[in-house]
């Protein structure tokens, strides 16, 4: 299954210092959906989509973009 | 316990609490009702005696499924309500739409095929047809699930 949403989210957890429950905690998600969406099989919803960016300190587009 | 401990540790603890649900309801039905539908096709004819022993046999297969869930997910999940987001919303529609297709293929394999003949219409042996349509589409739900988990939705 090939994803057209792609997203920096593992660099941009990195470079914050953040771990995948840190994050999953901050967006209210589990921490499996998170190692989803960083493994791009799951593409999340516009909602939790601006809650990981704002939690990350950057934009929507900074971090999720679509490629066709 | 110890055997379940180690099954945790090395196996389980890669899933969620979700998809650990999934494949422990999934586990419960294919070992309950395949028993219940062999208990019934073993006298050859397929048909339970009476009314009242269908029922009964219908109720220990429901009831021993809820409680080999129940029991299993205690062990496993170790009483902890498990924590649903929108991932696992999204994963258990996909499932239930997989279920809601399960049910009229699963009949119309069944009611079309030699399976209908071999019951000779009788009512009793028409239900228990039905209720492998329903326990079809039940196991199609909990495969779907533990399928979506692993290759994404």
């Amino acid at each position: 299954m090939s994803f057209a949403v792609r997203n920096v989210l593992k660099e941009l957890r990195a470079e914050l210092n953040l771990t995948q429950q840190d994050l999953a905690d901050a967006v209210g998600v589990t921490r499996q959906t998170i190692i989803a969406i960083e493994g791009e099989k799951y593409a999340p919803s516009l909602e939790l989509a601006f809650k990981l960016a704002k939690a990350c300190k950057k934009t929507l587009e900074q971090v999720f973009t679509y490629t066709k | 316990m110890s055997v379940i401990r180690y099954i945790h540790m090395s196996f389980f603890s890669l899933f969620s609490a979700r998809e650990k649900s999934a494949w422990i309801s999934l586990f419960a039905v294919v070992t309950i009702w395949p028993f219940f539908f062999y208990s019934l096709m073993s006298d050859q004819t397929g048909m339970p005696k009476t009314l009242l022993g269908f029922i009964i046999s219908l109720l220990l297969a429901m009831s021993g499924e809820l409680m080999l869930d129940v029991v299993l997910n205690l062990l496993v999940n170790r009483g902890k309500k498990p924590k649903k987001d929108e991932r696992d919303q999204a994963i258990e529609l996909m499932a239930l739409r997989n279920a809601y297709y399960t049910v009229p293929t699963a009949a119309a394999i069944i009611f079309f095929g030699p399976a209908i003949q071999y019951f000779n219409h009788a009512y009793l042996g028409t239900v228990q047809l039905f209720l492998l349509c329903f326990i079809t589409a039940e196991m199609a739900k909990y495969l779907s699930q533990v399928i979506y988990y692993r290759r994404g939705v």
